[in-house]
Formats: C-alpha cells, structure tokens, sequence
C-alpha cells in the first residue's frame, strides 16, 4: 500500500512532475557523458570558436573542443562532486547530531558548540583557503571531501533536535527497559524515522556542493584539466567569452546547471511535501477510503 | 423565557478534494433546536461527533472546507425596545462580526494561548474593542477595569505579557476577554480540559458568577458530563454529527432514554458504586462513511431491525425531554 | 532581573569566543598542512608574476618565514600567531609588500560594507513583505507566480546568478556598467553626480546578492505566517473581530522576531555571496582582493582575509544576538 499510495502521489505533485521532467535531461546528459569516447582534454580536434551547428550542436569552445560532449563529460563530474561532499556530508552529521543529541551533557554541548562554528562562519573564504593549499592534490573525491566537512554543521543539528524530541517518546522508554543498547535504539528505532529526512537533505546537500565546486573552479581552484561544470566556465571566463560573444561555451553550462539544481531542488521539495505529518494523515484517511470500496 | 437561538435543520459538512477523491464528512446533520435566555445548556459527546463544527457554524465561523448545506440559525435581539430574530448565516461578514462579542462570544479551550504573545495584555483589550465602531477610549477603561476585578485579576495584568501570567490567570483574562461587552450568549468550548482539578473548579465557579449576575444564556461544550452535572441547566446529547436526546440535566442522570446516553451516565464513576464500568464498545462511525439506519446502531446493545434501515426522529416524550430512537416509538427522518 | 541578564549574554559571549577560536585555529593550521613549502611556493609564483629584485626577495623570504616560522615550533607560531592578530596585524601583503594586509582589506572595506549592508537590508525587508503577501493570498495566481519566482532564486549558486546578470544588463542590454564602482578616471568627489556614478556601479551587483537571498527569506517568510495563521491567538483575533490591519501587524511583528534570529545565522552565506559576486563585477571590495590574491599566490592576505571575515561575521551574528532581547518581550522580561 505504501508504494501505490507513493505512485499516486507522484501522478498528482506538480513539483514532482517538473522534477522529474528537469532531471530526465541532466539523467540524458550524464549518460551520454558516460558512454560517449570524447575526450575534452584533446584540445583542437574541431574548428575554434564556433557557434552552434549541425556539426557541432552547441557550438565549439576556444579550445576547439565540442561544447556539447564536454559538457556531457563535464556535468557527470559535478553531480559526482555533489553527491559524495552531501553523502559525506550526512554521514557525519547524522553521527555528530545523533550522538549529540542522544547523549546529551557535555559531549552534546562540545558537539553542538562545534557545529554552530561551523555554521557562523563563512565558508567561502575558508574553502578557498583549503583549496589554494592543497591545490595539486585537488580531484573530484578531495574535492567531495573538502565541501563535506564544511557542510555538516546545520544538518547535524536538524538531526539532533529530531533525536531530542524521539528521546522523549514513550517507545524509547520501552526500548531501554526492555534492555535495548544505545547503539541499537539509535539505529533499529530512530533511523526509520530519520532516513526520509536525511534523503531530503542529501539532495540539499547536493545542490550547494555543485554550486560550491561551480564557484571554486570559476575562481581557479581545482584541477583545470577536469572537466566540470566550473571549469568548463572557468576557461570560458580565461578566454573572455562573455566579451567576445562566444556565449555558446559559458551559457550552455550554466543552462544546464541550471536546470539539475531546480530539479533536484523540486524533487526535495515534493518529496518533504510528502513526508510532511500533516499531509500524510490526509492521505491515510483517502487511502483507508480507497481500500473499503 | 424567550428563545434566544433558533436553530432548524442546520446541514455543516466539511468538502475536501485529496488526490482526485472527494470526500465529505458530515460534521452537523440536521441539526433542530432552541435554546432560551437565561439558561445554562450543556452539549455533550465524545470527541469528532461535531461539537466543535457546531460551535464555529453558530459563531459564523464558516471557512473553508468548512460548507453550509442546508438549514438556518436565528438569534434574538431586543434593540432599543426593537425585538427581531436574525437570520444569522444571510449577515455579510462586516454585520457578523458586529454580532460577535456583542451578542454571542467565545471562550475557548482552557489550554489554548489566544493571547497574543508579545503584545500587552491592556493593548490585546482594544485590539478587540476595535471591532465595535466608535468606541469612547475611556468608557471601554472603566468597562475593563471593571470586568477584570469582578474576575479577580489585578489592574497590573494590562500591562503584563500572556507569559509572565500563571494558568489560571490567563484563563481568566480570557474570559475576561470574552465577556468585555457583557454578550447575551457566552459560547465556551471545553473550558475544563487540560486543566487540574482545582483550576477546574474555579473555572466553572466563574463561569456560574457570571450567569448568576447577568442572567445571560451559557452554551457549554464539554465531553465530560461531571461538568455538565454541576452547572447545566439542560443537556444536549450528540453523536456522529446529531442531537440524539435533549433533557433537563436531572432528567437526563436520573432517566436517561437513549442507549448512547445511557452508556455516558453509567460510566461516571460514583461515590460508593463499586460496579465495574462499562465503556461504550466499538468506535463512532466515520462522519464522511455513514452507515445507513441509526448512526448508533453498530454499537446499540438494544437495537432492532428497524434500526439498520431507518433513522429515528427527534421526537418530544415530555415538554422538557426529548430522544431520537426507535425504541420509544416514533418516526423516521424520512418524514421530516 | 540581572541574573536573568547574565543568564542571557554569557553563554553567547563564550559562543563568540569559541567560534573565533576554532576559525582562527583552522586558518592557522591549514597553511601548515601544505605538503608543499609554503614560503617557496609562494616566492616562486611572486617572483615569476613581477620582477623583483634580489635584496627585495630575501627581505620577502624572511619575512614570510617568520609568518610561517617554518624553523619555529609549532605552537610557539600558534602564540605568535595570536599575539599579532590581538594587535590588529595580519602580516604584509605578499603581492604589494611590505603594506600590512589589514590596510588592504580596510581600504576595500568601506566599498563591501556598503554593498552588503545595503543589499541585506533591503533583500530582509522584501523577502519579509514579499513572503507574507503569498502566505496571505496562497490560492490566487498572481500569488502563486510570485512564490514561483522565489522559490526559482532560492538554490541558484550566487556566481550563476551574478554571471547571468552581468551578460543580460551590461553586455547585451548595456544599461549598467561592467566593471568598478564608478567610472574610469573619474575622481571620487562628495556631489549627486559622483553618488549616482556609485548607484549605477552598485545596482546589479547589489541586485545579485538580494534576489538570492530573497529567495530563502520570503519562502521561509511565507512557512512562518501560513504556521501563525493557524495559531491559536490569530484565530481568535479573527473571531474576536480584531481588525485586519492589528491583524496584519500581529503576523508581522511575531514573524520579524525569528527572521532576526535567521539573518544572524545566514550572514556566512550573504558574506560569501557578495566576496563572488565583487569578483564578477570587479567591484573593488574585499572579494576583488581575495581574486587577485588568488591569482597572484598572496597566501598572506588569503589568511588575512579568512581571518578578518571569520571575527567580523561572528561578532555581527552576537551583536544582532544581543539585540534579539530588545525586541521579544518574552526574553526581556524573565
């Protein structure tokens, strides 16, 4: 039942609808990133500068790359940067927020004085920083790295104030009386509760990460040679295509950008819609009706 | 005694629209009856048989999905030696909102924070004022002061938030808040629940002050009969959304004739009494999923067969005693 | 009353103390986590960007070794290290040695002040009108578009936004400049000319920063008054014939409060915002500075700036906490 009540809530969601819509061209694209045998780092394999055409559906860069076939390989890349600085990400929180908010006292207070730093600070200027630093050891996995541990603050106290408020339910009781350890409440009778909400967050996390690695690249910190997202508009910026009118080389990019980090964006949206109490309930009561007739 | 609340045929249900299904729950169904000035009347039921849906319909509160299917409800005003009975649900919303807090007001549950908290307690007061039309400032700083000491609540509460008062002293202002224009109908919705014992005896202690010194009519809605037992004047029994026996409150303890009522008494616990309690079984039905016949009949113990087929009449036994069920004769609502 | 006071300010206080702990901690470690050399990377890349003569280069090398102490231990740089930031000394610029980089950064800060300041306060205001206006009429279009359109802004990366900007409205509707915050060879003067000259040169980059932030600010805006609405007081008040205006001022003033409390925790993000969205413009603030640091391997004013930012916005985010008491009554007053 919980599945054909998800089907139908898909059917009726706008956001999901256009979610699905949006991400289905960026899913188009990584594919055919992922199977095309272009190399973008082969620098002049086709005329330089040129406009969109038949040969070349989105033009050629001043590298005399294919727009269209870096771009394929380039976006794989920043949806991979994404995913893993938000799974990372999460990983951590969910452990540092629950552990906190589990435990309470002064480990919880340690935890929670560390994650507000974490979030006051601004992170721009320290993940320049970071990355200047260790800029010949920056690929896509540090760089995954590098965007997680600056993105674990806000998550880990949403998780923890989720933990403070399960700690208090009666079924909780129940589980340490009936002589449950810590470890396994946590992970046999919270988790359920927790794991719609941190797939929410991770796409969240998602769209910052792309957005974050978009920004460093542009200011030159990351492996150029790697194409990505930011990249692809870090050389375009080298060359001055705004300037020179080479529009093709920076807009497509961004367009594409674009569209992945709304779809991702309404995907999270229709998705805490449907985790939301309120609505839930609603849908209880529609589904109960639909299983007497 | 005059009737100050017509109420006829009164059809409020709630339309809602999920996933293409329309569903609608039938929180008021056909609703009759009158109630008089002067008198303290007690409406009682268990939770979800439409208390509350009737309490907003009578204070006009009708929003979406909240919908209007049939009925009328009149209320009486004597103006300047004028008496009329108004048709309430026809007003506009601007005539509605002069009626309210002037002839019919709300006080609401005892929990609830209707105070707005960061604002001062005096400034709340004309807030409220301000709904009645040329107010003279001062006139309405006499009629304040003077209501908050008939509550017993210090002056220094006007210029005190809702958070630095203690329970029980919200719950006065409230009532205080409610009554500031001396309403003719004095609506109150669970006024008991969540509150301790002792606060509930001050409470109610109130509430028959202010019926004693303004012989004003009090709607009472509670799902506990204790308080009905204390102050109620006349009892109404609801359930799935109908008034299912209306009697004056000895009457209904001492000969109550309808099963569900019959039910509600016998499991107050008395002193003495060491009978073991009986709860009503099973649930109340679904007020969008109805089942046809007696809405009680699922759970009657002394149903017939007539009960799974037809819906019994309210019907008057006596001048102060009425009941709809099958068992004490009677019509069907088919021949309303 | 006092103790209550207390109560209030130095838990937050210690927050503060904290926060800049740990950030200055992480700007001093992260250099020294460098697998390469810091004071030869950072020579060479100066030295391949001008030239410089041999008696400039060792005063450079020393210098940079007594930043980085290299030779020192470590935690007697870590105390050094404080000792120079509790007198206001960032070190020296590397790229325009030997000008402290706290004279930099003040020079530039005057132009970033300005734009944040303004774009913050005018991007809260907006979100917050904009925000209620959709909570209050949910079911018509025009409501509907609007939440639309923020809800567009809200994920937008600031670069992105910026970037479109700039093409749309300097390059190829050139009504707005390019670059700088007034024009070229023009000479800052105090008149409505000079004024104007920095209104154009500020609009799209203030622009850029408000339409992203707007985004968050009129969705959560429009989250907290749908929730009061639904409160027990504002249903009350409807019932009790409460004017709709009172009304209205009810639902702004007990959602301004948590909106307070939200900027002070969203000032990271605007900040880092508007460092980007200085470099798309040239704007010459702080994040023009960052970019040429950038370019040109000034490690020192990279520092400079991390640790400038990390007490500026921490102190702006404790002193909007500790004005948060003067606007909710229920803290005043227990």
């Amino acid at each position: 039942m919980k599945i054909r009540s998800f089907a139908n809530f898909i059917k009726h969601d706008k956001n999901m609808m256009f979610s699905i819509i949006l991400l289905s061209i960026t899913l188009v694209m990584i594919l055919i990133g992922v199977f095309s045998k272009y190399d973008p780092s082969q620098y002049f394999l086709f005329p330089k500068s040129e406009p969109p055409s038949r040969s070349n559906i989105m033009g050629t860069t001043s590298l005399g790359q294919d727009t269209f076939l870096t771009l394929a390989k380039a976006l794989p890349n920043s949806l991979l940067i994404g995913s893993m600085a938000a799974v990372i990400s999460r990983i951590l929180a969910v452990f540092l927020g629950t552990f906190g908010g589990y435990k309470g006292g002064k480990t919880d207070g340690v935890i929670s004085v560390i994650a507000e730093s974490f979030i006051v600070i601004p992170r721009l200027p320290l993940l320049i920083l970071i990355a200047f630093t260790f800029k010949q050891q920056l690929n896509i996995l540090s760089m995954g790295f590098i965007l997680a541990i600056l993105d674990w603050g806000w998550p880990s106290k949403r998780y923890r104030s989720q933990i403070l408020s399960l700690k208090e339910r009666e079924f909780t009781q129940n589980a340490k009386f009936s002589g449950m350890g810590d470890v396994e409440i946590i992970l046999k009778e919270f988790m359920p509760f927790l794991i719609p909400y941190i797939i929410v967050d991770i796409i969240s996390g998602i769209i910052w990460a792309i957005g974050m690695e978009t920004t460093l690249s542009v200011l030159g910190l990351f492996d150029l040679e790697i194409p990505t997202v930011g990249t692809m508009i870090y050389w375009a910026n080298y060359h001055n295509a705004i300037y020179r009118g080479i529009w093709w080389w920076w807009g497509f990019p961004v367009i594409f950008l674009i569209i992945t980090i709304f779809g991702l964006y309404l995907l999270s949206a229709s998705l805490q819609n449907y985790l939301d109490p309120q609505t839930r309930i609603q849908r209880i009561k529609v589904s109960k009706e639909e299983v007497k007739e | 005694m005059k009737e100050i609340i017509k109420v006829k045929n009164l059809k409020s249900y709630y339309v809602s629209n999920i996933l293409d299904k329309k569903m609608v729950v039938k929180a008021v169904n056909n609703i009759t009856f009158d109630i008089y000035t002067n008198e303290i009347v007690g409406i009682a039921g268990e939770s979800g048989c439409g208390k509350t849906t009737l309490l907003n319909t009578l204070l006009g509160i009708i929003d979406p999905p909240l919908q209007i299917f049939g009925g009328e409800i009149y209320y009486y005003q004597n103006e300047e030696g004028q008496e009329k009975y108004i048709n309430f649900l026809e007003l506009e919303e601007e005539e509605k909102l002069k009626l309210r807090w002037k002839l019919v007001s709300y006080v609401p549950q005892g929990s609830m924070n209707i105070l707005n908290p960061i604002r001062k307690i005096g400034k709340i007061f004309l807030d409220f004022a301000k709904s009645q039309k040329g107010l003279d400032k001062n006139k309405f700083e006499y009629l304040l002061n003077e209501r908050l000491e008939s509550l017993k609540l210090p002056l220094r509460v006007k210029e005190s938030y809702s958070h630095q008062l203690s329970g029980g002293m919200r719950q006065r202002v409230a009532i205080a808040l409610a009554t500031i224009f001396k309403p003719k109908i004095i609506i109150a919705d669970e006024p008991t629940t969540a509150l301790d014992v002792v606060m509930q005896r001050d409470i109610i202690d109130l509430l028959s002050e202010l019926h004693e010194e303004e012989k004003n009519t009090m709607l009472l809605v509670s799902h506990d009969l204790s308080i009905h037992a204390n102050i109620c004047d006349r009892i109404f029994i609801m359930y799935a959304g109908k008034i299912v026996e209306i009697g004056e409150t000895e009457d209904i303890f001492k000969n109550p004739l309808h099963p569900y009522t019959k039910f509600l008494i016998s499991s107050l616990p008395k002193i003495g009494d060491k009978k073991i309690k009986k709860s009503v079984p099973g649930k109340p039905p679904s007020l969008s999923n109805l089942p046809k016949g007696c809405p009680f009949h699922e759970r009657c113990p002394e149903k017939m067969d007539v009960c799974l087929e037809k819906e019994p009449k309210l019907e008057w036994k006596s001048n102060t005693h009425a009941v709809s069920c099958f068992l004490y004769g009677g019509d069907d609502i088919q021949n309303e | 009353m006092k103790k209550g006071f207390l109560n209030y300010f130095i838990p937050r206080i210690i927050q503060w103390l904290i926060v800049i702990f740990i950030g200055i901690t992480v700007a001093f470690i992260i250099p020294r986590l460098s697998p390469v050399d810091p004071v030869e990377t950072v020579l060479n890349k100066m030295t391949g960007y001008s030239v410089m003569n041999p008696e400039a280069v060792e005063e450079l090398r020393e210098s940079l070794q007594a930043m980085f102490g290299t030779e020192k231990n470590i935690f007697v740089q870590y105390g050094e290290f404080w000792l120079r930031l509790l007198k206001g000394d960032l070190g020296p610029s590397l790229t325009m040695f030997p000008v402290p980089v706290i004279d930099v950064i003040l020079t530039s800060l005057p132009w970033s002040m300005f734009l944040l300041l303004t774009a913050i306060v005018i991007a809260w205001i907006l979100g917050i009108f904009i925000g209620t206006i959709t909570a209050l009429n949910s079911k018509k279009k025009w409501a509907k578009i609007l939440e639309g359109f923020v809800t567009f802004l809200y994920p937008i990366p600031h670069y992105i936004l910026a970037l479109v900007l700039l093409f749309l409205f300097a390059y190829l509707i050139p009504i707005f400049p390019l670059t700088g915050a007034y024009g070229m060879g023009i000479t800052p003067q105090f008149n409505m000319q000079f004024l104007f000259q920095i209104i154009k040169h500020s609009f799209l980059p203030a622009l850029s920063i408000i339409l992203v932030s707007l985004g968050w600010r009129a969705l959560s805006q429009k989250a907290l008054v749908s929730n009061l609405l639904s409160s027990d007081f504002m249903k009350y008040a409807k019932i009790g014939g409460v004017p709709k205006q009172t009304r209205f001022f009810y639902l702004i003033s007990n959602s301004a409060l948590p909106q307070v409390t939200d900027l002070a925790l969203s000032l990271g993000t605007v900040f880092s915002g508007s460092l980007i969205v200085e470099v798309v413009f040239s704007y010459p603030g702080l994040g023009q500075v960052l970019q040429s640091a950038i370019l040109q391997g000034d490690y020192n004013t990279m520092i400079g700036i991390v640790t400038f930012s990390i007490i500026a916005i921490a102190t702006a985010s404790l002193i909007l906490d500790l004005l948060y008491p003067l606007l909710d009554p229920r803290i005043r007053r227990s």
